[in-house]
Formats: C-alpha cells, sequence, structure tokens
C-alpha cells in the first residue's frame, strides 16, 4: 500500500492546529503543523476511525414535550451514527424519564448506552 | 366611424415613432385596441401609455404580445360548495374596495357575497400599501381619481370613529430650504386649494416646530398639508369585513372566479373555484385582475398593467419625523411623476417609519419580490433627506429597516378609476383601476357604488344596518389595574408569547378564531402584530406554531406560513 | 400588588441561574428569579449536544444537563422562581413591571436586581436579501428549538448562511435527522464560529463551508425554492457574474447575536456601541447603581462557562449591594481598546475585585501575541488572537492599585 496524505484539524484543544499528515494505512508517517503531542494520538485515532459522542433526541409520550434529548455515555465510531439514529427513531419512552436514565444499552454493540440528558416529569 | 379611424392612425404612428416597430390600432366607442407584436415589455408600456395619453382615448386594451408575456392561469375548481347558492349581488375582490363596497351595501335589503381568492383580506394592493389617506393636492385634476380621493379624504374621520380603527392626520409637511423655495410654498397652497383640500397652514419657524421639532437652521417656513392620513390599514379591512358581515354579507375567502356566466347581456351566475352563485348584479372590485372579470363578463375595454412598489420599514426606535415629510424638492417632484419613481417617508400608526414606495412596471401580476435596486433607491434618496433636514437626531441606519415589502398597483393605462356600470353588460359594475391613492378614496367609491346601485335596483333600505365595529381588547395597551383584572378573568392574557410587540396568548387565541380567522401566520401576524417587531418571529414563530396547531387543530407540519403550500415545517423529525 | 426583595434576577439561563444562586450564597435572604418561558434553563434547552462546562466543571456535559445541575443547585437554595413570567418594564429606581398568568400584573420592587436576558438572533441580512418572503426562511436558532423541543425538522434540503456557532451545530443536527444541508456560505473570509465546531459539525458530515460568500436573491413563492449565491469582494460587495442558483426548500441565518436590551434602555443604562450590552465594572453593575448585568445581555460570549463567570460576579455583589456592604470608594476608571481589540468587557473597573476580561480581536493573527493592559502594564502572552475565539485573561486586583484613567488594552504581534 502506498502512503497518502491528509489534512487534519485537531479539536483535542481549543488552539485546533492544522496538520498534514502522511500515512500508511493507520501508520503515521510524517507530521507536520501540530504544536503538541496531543495531537498524534488524535490523528491515529481519526485514521482507524473517528470517534464522537451522539447526541440526538428520542420520542417521549406523557409528558410536556413529545421528544427528550439523550446522548451516548461515550465515544462510538462516528460511521455508525446513520445505523444509530435510525435505530433510536424506534424508540418511544413512557414519562417519568430522570436525567442519565439508560435509554438503550450497548447500542450497535458499541458498550455504549443511550442515556437521557433530562429529566421530564409526566404531566 | 371617420374619426376612430384617423385617430387610430395617429396612435399607430405615434407608437412607430417611439417603437420603430408596427401594431394594429384599433378604435371603437373611445376604446383603443391594441394588437401585434413589440420587443420588449417596455416597449408594450410605451405603446399603452402613448393610447391612453389622447384626451380622444377613454381606455386602452393592450394585446400586444413581447417577450416574457406572463398568460393568465386559471385556478382549479376545489369543490361545488356554493353551488346552488344565489345572492342579489356579487362583490368580486376582498381589498379595502371591495370590502367598504360590502358594508355600504349592506345598508340596503340585498343578500350579498363577496367572494376573495386570497385565504385573507386585502392581500394584494391593501396590505402592500403605505397606510396612508392622501390629501389630493397629488391628484391630476379633474379626473375620477381626484374626485374619489377628496372625498374620500373628507370621510375618514366619521369612518374610522365607525369602524374603531387607529387614525390620525398627522399632515404632509412641505418644508423649503432655502428662500427659492420659499417662494413656492403659496404656490403649494393654492394648489392644495384648486384640488378641494382644506386650506393648509403656511408655517413659519416656530409654527415648523411645534409641529416637527429638531429641524435644520436653514428651514424657516413650510406648508402643512393638514389633511393627509394615517390608519391601521389591516385592522380597517378586518373591521370593514366584521362589519360588512354582522350586517349580513357573506364572505367566501380562497374561492376565485373562474368564469362568469351572462345571459341576454345580462349577469346570471359566477363560476368560482367553489361552484356556481347564481346572481343578477356582478360588482367587480378585482383589483389586479378587473380587466380578466370584465372578460370574463364579455366587457372587455381596458387593460391592468401591474405596477410595483416597494418599501422599507423601520424599527420603532427610529421614528425622526411625526408628519409625511416632504422638502420642497420631493413634493414638486411627486406633482409630476406619474408612473416614475416617487415615494416618501412615511410614519405608520404602529410607530415604524417607512420609505416608499418605488414605483416600477412589472409584467407580472404576483410580483411581490423586493429587489436590491429598490432598496437603494429608496435609502438613497430619502436617508440624505432626513440626515439634512433633522440634522439633531440620530442618522438613518440600514441596520435599522427591519422589514421590507413590495405590491403591485392595479393600474389602467388611463391612469385613472373606472367606478361605472357596464355599458354592455346588465347587472356589472365596474370599480376598477383602482390604485393609489386607492385607500383615501375608498369610502368615497363605496358610496358612489351605493348610488348607482340606488338608481340601477332601487332596493330598499336595510333598517337594521349598523355601521358600528368595535375591535379587540389590545392588551398592551392597557394600564396595570386593567391588564391584572383582564389577567384574572382569563390567564391566558397574562401568557405574552410575542416579546417584542407584547401580545398574548389570549389575542392570538381570538385571531384564530374571529369573525374573519387568522389561516396562517401572517393571518397572526396581520391581526396581532405578534412577530412584527424587532427579532421579526424569533422568539414568538414556535410559540404561534404551537397555539395555532391546537386552536386549529392540526398537525404543526400543516401549519402555513401565508397559503397555498407554503408550509412551516417539513415534518416530524421522529 | 407591589412585592419587595433583596435581589430579583431576569432571565434564567445559565447566567441567570448562576447569579441567583450566588446571590443566595452570598447571603441575600430575598430573592426571586423570574423566567418567562414555562421551566427553567433559558436556551440551555435546546441546546443538546455536547461541549458545556469543560472549564467551569471539568465535564462535558450537553446543555440540558448542564442547565439541571445548575437547576439542582439552585432548588437546593429555596430561591423564589416565577415561571411564565415576562418583564415589560423597569425603571432606575429597581421597580419591575411584570405580567403572568398565574400572578397577574407584577410590580416588584427590588434592592438590587441582575439582568440576564440574553441574546436575540440577528435577522437583518435576511431583510436586506432582495427576492421573496417565502415560507421556509429560519434563524438557527428557531430551527433548533423546532427540531430539539418540538421534534419538527424545518426542511429537506438547507442552505445556511452564516457560520455562527449554532449554525454549525442545526448543519449537523440537520444532517443527523435526515435533512440535505447543501452548504454553508459566510460574508467574511473567516468563519464566524469556533474551530471545533467546523470540524465536528461540517466536516465530519462533508458539509462544504463557502468563505467570502452571501446569499444575494431568494426565490419562491409560497416555500423557498432556492436562493442565489454570490462571491463578495474585499468590501464584502457582490461580484457581478458569480451568481450561482442552488435550489433548496430552507434558508438557515447564523449571522450574529445580538444582547436583548429594550429593558435596560427603559431603566435609561448606559449601553456600549461595540458589545450592545451594558457598560458595566469588574462587579458587573451597570451605569445605573444597583442594576447588575451578566451573561449574554451583556456582551455575546462563545461560551457558557464564561457566561457562568459573569453571573457568578453578578449574583455576588448585587447581593452585597443589597445588603448595604458594597463599598464604593474610589470612582471606576474606564477600559478601553488599543491596536487590534475589537470589543472589551467590562468597560470598567471599580478597584472591587480582580479584573476577568473579556477580549475580541478585530483581525486575526496566527502567531503569539501578547495581550498588554495599561496601565499598570500588565502583559499576557497566547498562542494567537481570533475574531472568532475570546480572550480571557486575568489581572489580580493587587496589581491593579495603581491603575489610572483609563486602562488601555492592546493585542499585539510578539
Amino acid at each position: 500500500m502506498a502512503a497518502e496524505k491528509k489534512h487534519f484539524v485537531c479539536v483535542v484543544c481549543p488552539i485546533g492546529c492544522e496538520i498534514d499528515v502522511v500515512y500508511d494505512g493507520s501508520e503515521i508517517i510524517s507530521m507536520e503543523g501540530n504544536k503538541c503531542e496531543k495531537s498524534e494520538e488524535f490523528v491515529r485515532q481519526e485514521l482507524i476511525g473517528p470517534m464522537r459522542i451522539l447526541t440526538t433526541t428520542v420520542r417521549i409520550q406523557g409528558s410536556r414535550l413529545p421528544v427528550i434529548p439523550v446522548r451516548t455515555d461515550k465515544s462510538v465510531p462516528k460511521r455508525l451514527f446513520p445505523r444509530m439514529m435510525k435505530q433510536l427513531r424506534r424508540i418511544k419512552l413512557q414519562a417519568p424519564v430522570n436525567m442519565l436514565d439508560v435509554v438503550a444499552r450497548d447500542v450497535l454493540h458499541t458498550g455504549a448506552n443511550i442515556i437521557a440528558t433530562r429529566t421530564m416529569l409526566r404531566e | 366611424m371617420q374619426g376612430d379611424r384617423a385617430l387610430a392612425r395617429e396612435i399607430q404612428g405615434e407608437i412607430e415613432k417611439a417603437t420603430g416597430k408596427q401594431v394594429a390600432v384599433s378604435m371603437r366607442d373611445g376604446i383603443a385596441g391594441l394588437h401585434g407584436h413589440l420587443p420588449s415589455h417596455q416597449a408594450a408600456l410605451e405603446a399603452g401609455h402613448l393610447a391612453g395619453s389622447s384626451d380622444k382615448v377613454r381606455e386602452v386594451v393592450n394585446d400586444i404580445v413581447f417577450p416574457g408575456k406572463m398568460r393568465f392561469k386559471t385556478a382549479r375548481k376545489v369543490s361545488e360548495e356554493l353551488t346552488g347558492r344565489e345572492f342579489d349581488a356579487v362583490i368580486v375582490g376582498g381589498g379595502v374596495i371591495g370590502l367598504a363596497v360590502a358594508r355600504e351595501l349592506s345598508q340596503f335589503n340585498l343578500s350579498i357575497a363577496l367572494l376573495e381568492r386570497h385565504n385573507d383580506v386585502g392581500m394584494d394592493q391593501t396590505t402592500h400599501s403605505n397606510a396612508m389617506i392622501h390629501p389630493a393636492i397629488q391628484a391630476k385634476y379633474g379626473t375620477l381619481r381626484w374626485e374619489m380621493n377628496y372625498k374620500g379624504n373628507r370621510m375618514w374621520n366619521e369612518a374610522a370613529r365607525q369602524l374603531d380603527v387607529d387614525f390620525k392626520r398627522v399632515g404632509t409637511l412641505i418644508v423649503a430650504e432655502n428662500p427659492g423655495e420659499e417662494a413656492l410654498l403659496p404656490y403649494a397652497v393654492s394648489v392644495a386649494i384648486k384640488h378641494n383640500d382644506p386650506e393648509p397652514k403656511l408655517l413659519d419657524r416656530a409654527g415648523l416646530d411645534r409641529i416637527e421639532p429638531g429641524l435644520a437652521p436653514n428651514i424657516r417656513k413650510g406648508v402643512l398639508v393638514w389633511n393627509t392620513g394615517i390608519i391601521g390599514v389591516f385592522e380597517l379591512l378586518i373591521a370593514y369585513a366584521e362589519n360588512a358581515l354582522s350586517n349580513g354579507v357573506s364572505i367566501f375567502l380562497d374561492t376565485s372566479v373562474i368564469g362568469v356566466q351572462t345571459e341576454g347581456f345580462a349577469i346570471k351566475a359566477v363560476d368560482t373555484t367553489r361552484g356556481t352563485v347564481r346572481t343578477g348584479l356582478l360588482i367587480n372590485a378585482a383589483g389586479l385582475y378587473a380587466d380578466r372579470i370584465a372578460e370574463f363578463a364579455g366587457d372587455r375595454f381596458f387593460t391592468i398593467h401591474p405596477r410595483k412598489g416597494e418599501t422599507i420599514i423601520f424599527d420603532k426606535s427610529y421614528q425622526p419625523v411625526r408628519t409625511v415629510f416632504a422638502p420642497v424638492s420631493i413634493a414638486a417632484e411627486s406633482q409630476e411623476t406619474r408612473y416614475t419613481k416617487g415615494g416618501g417617508i412615511i410614519p405608520t400608526t404602529d410607530g415604524n417609519l417607512q420609505f416608499g414606495p418605488t414605483a416600477m412596471e412589472v409584467s407580472d401580476r404576483e410580483d411581490v419580490s423586493t429587489t436590491a435596486e429598490g432598496c437603494d433607491y429608496l435609502f438613497d434618496k430619502f436617508a440624505p433627506v432626513l440626515e439634512r433636514l433633522k440634522p439633531g437626531y440620530e442618522k438613518p441606519d440600514r441596520s435599522k429597516i427591519i422589514a421590507r415589502f413590495a405590491g403591485c398597483r392595479a393600474a389602467t393605462y388611463k391612469e385613472d378609476f373606472i367606478i361605472e356600470p357596464s355599458g354592455k353588460v346588465r347587472g356589472l359594475v365596474h370599480v376598477a383601476g383602482i390604485q393609489s391613492p386607492g385607500l383615501a378614496s375608498a369610502p368615497a367609491i363605496a358610496e358612489r357604488v351605493r348610488e348607482i346601485i340606488r338608481e340601477e335596483r332601487h332596493p330598499s333600505v336595510n333598517d337594521k344596518f349598523n355601521p358600528v365595529r368595535n375591535r379587540q381588547v389590545r392588551f398592551s395597551k392597557l394600564g396595570p389595574k386593567e391588564q391584572d383584572r383582564f389577567i384574572r378573568a382569563n390567564p391566558r392574557f397574562g401568557h405574552i408569547v410575542c416579546r417584542c410587540e407584547n401580545v398574548s396568548e389570549e389575542e392570538v387565541v381570538r385571531a384564530l378564531h374571529g369573525d374573519i380567522p387568522a389561516r396562517s401566520l401572517d393571518g397572526v401576524k396581520r391581526r396581532t402584530r405578534a412577530g412584527q417587531g424587532r427579532c421579526q418571529g424569533g422568539f414568538c414563530t414556535p410559540r404561534i406554531v404551537e397555539i395555532a396547531s391546537r386552536e386549529m387543530n392540526i398537525g404543526k407540519e400543516h401549519l402555513l406560513k401565508s397559503e397555498g403550500k407554503s408550509y412551516v415545517l417539513s415534518g416530524r423529525t421522529k | 400588588m407591589i412585592r419587595e426583595v433583596d435581589v430579583a434576577v431576569i432571565g434564567s439561563g445559565p447566567a441567570g441561574l448562576t447569579a441567583a444562586i450566588h446571590a443566595h450564597n452570598s447571603g441575600a435572604r430575598k430573592v426571586l428569579l423570574l423566567e418567562r418561558e414555562e421551566e427553567l434553563g433559558g436556551i440551555l434547552k435546546q441546546c443538546i449536544h455536547n461541549g458545556f462546562g469543560l472549564e467551569q466543571f471539568k465535564q462535558d456535559y450537553t446543555g440540558p444537563e448542564y442547565a439541571e445541575r445548575l437547576i439542582k443547585e439552585l432548588e437546593k437554595t429555596g430561591v423564589q422562581c416565577f415561571l411564565n413570567t415576562l418583564v415589560t418594564d423597569l425603571s432606575s429606581e429597581r421597580v419591575i413591571t411584570a405580567l403572568s398568568p398565574e400572578h397577574g400584573a407584577l410590580e416588584i420592587k427590588a434592592k438590587s436586581i441582575v439582568l440576564a436576558m440574553g441574546c436575540r438572533e440577528r435577522t437583518g441580512p435576511s431583510i436586506g436579501i432582495p427576492g421573496t418572503r417565502p415560507a421556509g426562511i429560519f434563524t438557527a436558532g428557531v430551527a433548533q428549538r423546532f427540531v430539539n423541543i418540538d421534534g419538527y425538522l424545518p426542511g429537506k434540503k438547507v442552505v445556511i448562511l452564516g457560520s455562527g456557532d449554532i449554525g454549525l451545530i442545526m448543519a449537523r443536527r440537520l444532517t443527523l435527522e435526515g435533512a440535505r444541508v447543501i452548504g454553508v456560505y459566510e460574508i467574511m473570509n473567516y468563519p464566524g464560529g469556533l474551530k471545533r465546531n467546523i470540524v465536528q459539525c461540517l466536516n465530519d458530515f462533508d458539509v462544504p463551508l463557502h468563505l467570502s460568500h452571501t446569499v444575494t436573491e431568494i426565490r419562491g413563492k409560497e416555500r423557498v425554492g432556492g436562493v442565489v449565491i454570490s462571491k463578495v469582494d474585499s468590501s464584502l460587495h457582490p461580484v457581478q457574474g458569480t451568481e450561482k442558483s442552488i435550489e433548496c426548500d430552507t434558508l438557515l441565518l447564523s449571522v450574529g447575536l445580538i444582547p436583548e436590551n429594550e429593558l435596560s434602555k427603559k431603566a435609561g443604562i448606559e449601553l456600549s456601541g461595540a458589545t450592545k450590552g451594558p457598560i458595566t465594572t469588574e462587579t458587573m453593575e451597570t451605569s445605573v447603581p444597583g442594576i447588575f448585568t451578566c451573561g449574554n445581555v451583556s456582551a455575546v460570549f462563545d461560551l457558557v462557562d464564561y457566561v457562568a463567570q459573569t453571573g457568578a460576579a453578578a449574583g455576588t455583589f448585587a447581593a452585597r449591594y443589597a445588603s448595604g456592604s458594597l463599598s464604593a470608594d474610589r470612582r471606576p476608571v474606564d477600559i478601553v481598546a488599543g491596536e487590534n481589540v475589537r470589543l472589551l468587557f467590562p468597560q470598567r473597573y471599580g478597584f472591587q475585585d480582580d479584573l476577568v476580561l473579556f477580549i475580541r480581536a478585530a483581525e486575526p493573527v496566527e502567531k503569539p501575541v501578547t495581550i498588554e493592559v495599561a496601565p499598570p502594564g500588565s502583559k499576557i502572552n497566547r498562542l494567537y488572537a481570533r475574531p472568532n475565539e475570546m480572550l480571557r485573561v486575568k489581572v489580580p486586583k493587587e496589581k491593579l492599585a495603581e491603575a489610572k484613567q483609563p486602562i488601555k488594552v492592546s493585542i499585539m504581534e510578539k
């Protein structure tokens, strides 16, 4: 496999270093533009597969509002977002729900749970 | 006949001279008919105006084809719900003219239906006007437009009182900036008097300071044409409609006319998108489409050419003038300009200053789009006037513009009003070519139509007619004690949904359940002012969507911004 | 009925909640929190994305979590809250007029007041865009509320004008919910939002960002049918011949926020032309004695942590004012913008506390800079200065004892 080039903006801290990376698969050959070491770990993960927190809403019944905000309790592969969104579309909660209540467990076998990010009382 | 042919040839020659092209011109009963092809909209307009400028031409039918000319679209029938209904009179058009006529005719024992193609009243010219009651000083002397203007202007004190609508005679203030202009002021006074305006006031500096404080030091004299008024125009439409309804008129919104049936040159029925209504009396107050209705009835003798006007509106925090403000330079110009760019500096009853309107001939009657040129023109023309003449006041600033709008005037090539029974079709009355100052003229126009109907039909008088209508409470205008009482009686008054204009939930609910109910977000906005403030609906839109979907018992995805398919939202996320 | 309280706080977003908590914790006995909506939390309730509280709590909260944490803290204090209560008037004598379905027309006399009304979204450019006014034009925040609170999608094919943070966040949110975001168009030649949002909201979802572009026409009669995009030149004027027509059903505006100071104006509070918020000292006191300000009504901050910080100061000093223990033995000195400073907060120093300065640069500097506060001549180094990222610097009270009128703040390349 030949070496490839890619541009990244590091989001580990607010500086947002613009980094040019030469890599082969998931192996970094060279990096330019980063101001600290933390960027390396970030870039490595981005090459393997970016991990992000997913925040969205799911339906809820019996409360004043029709949807309740939720998130994954840890970072999950970004590429799974569309499938997760699809799966979460099927969920319908019943009020009351408390903040941090688990809404769905081990979603798509990522080991991450979906948790409610606010309390919604029954009305 | 000989004279007609000569006149037609003369007009043809003039058009050829101006456009370099030949068109066919016919003359019959004073009506000039233009046929053929011209290379542009502009050329076709010029031909129409050339024909219209002859004293011997009563009206112009302009059938000249040009690239990009719009064809009329006939609306599709949606139901037969009106089929079988019969009315003594049918009024086509629910603008201020149609509504004023409806209310006026409800003084007679006539069953009356008013048909309006939009889902709300006054959606074409009236709501796009500057809400001004013009003095007659600018109208062309001797025309019907002038007569209706001066007569209508005088009627507003009583009409506004009966209808419970904000109305204020703020006056047009013509100020002179130098001795040369000062010399013209007595002339302005004489023109106003000649035009049957009440005698204007010649003011010295002390007089000016009382009317319009803070003028530049070089301004020493001015004239106040004091009968100029400003009016709450949407409230007026609702008022006319409510009063007409309470006096027995039926109003059908969302109802377009798609044909007129005659029998032996007499009106027999009106075909609409909601079925066929039988009637022997058709009043054509269809504004931008009055020529289309005339054509349906077999009496096409004029053509409407839409003339777009754009206006810009400022935030309430910018209120530099109390009067319609016109330095001599601008006042003199508007004397001359009948169909070129014009406009003025005009306050509103709600406290938002307007610059406008422009005047731009367009080929699409539905064209209500604003343009960069229109906005620049208005700002560049009027901002320096305020800066120069009110130097102590905050400078006009584009960031204070909170809205821009445009509407089309329904002008004929004679640029005069047509208010007359048809010479061809019995039971047809035209109220057409009504453009500016149609609003100022409305009560006089309605009265003239009333007299036409009285002479033609001799209807008996409706003893139960009540000209008085009372408006809904405006919660924000109440004192704290009264507000408290209202909230105790109905807590929804205490729930303010529009924080810019302080509109309560109860007022929104009432707008949605009124006699002429709001059927869209814009409808709520027009009735309550919710969303008309500086945040332009940023805060209240989701709240009004909530209330409207609840009160109308429809899903939020079915709620309209205006009409047709103007859905606010596209659907649930999940 | 007239109510009397020690401290009244107007608004219960992050600034107001923090101010109320701190007012209580600083000894104010009767604290009243006024909120116009049906629940506490302000705009945080619709900001369901994460990234809140990284500095303040060292936690990566979503907006609702951040709000709920503050609300729980507030509940422990016993501070009274009036919900659905809209303040309609405010006097310089600290009398509040308000309306509420439950309490009717209210009059509240407060010993001190904290303004925490937040900001509203700019709509200006949309008004300036020629064309029609169909359905489908939203500010980003209104769209955010429709999606996150009401569960409705504003449209399916979206163009975003302006690269403010809410617009960027909404680009991601709408994409996740199945809409197609065609692109973000920014009139300036640098983005308006934070870099991390550009990466995580646009790049992550392949939404292109077009700098030096703007919308020059809106098309469509009933619902938006499309927009025309043009390039702009260095003076921000559209370049003729660069027009490009784009089909879409929605136009989102993310073109800035304006502090909401209608009430401040009614009370006669002096406003800053730069921040559009009240001119204040480090105690957050405005030009009207006893009226304090915090959060986005004072200046538009980038981070909720900054907002909360001003809320804490406002609540603390408002409580001290109410108890009569806030002394003003020295006249405040002005703090003025020097080189490459577009705006500053606060704008005065009153010798009461350390000075925490929030600074927005006028022009981006992508190399190390020195922020000079002089006199006394404090120099603070930063790695860069960007207009879209507020700089925060702290100058200890002791260092400022010798401060003289005016204190000048400059950003200089190192």
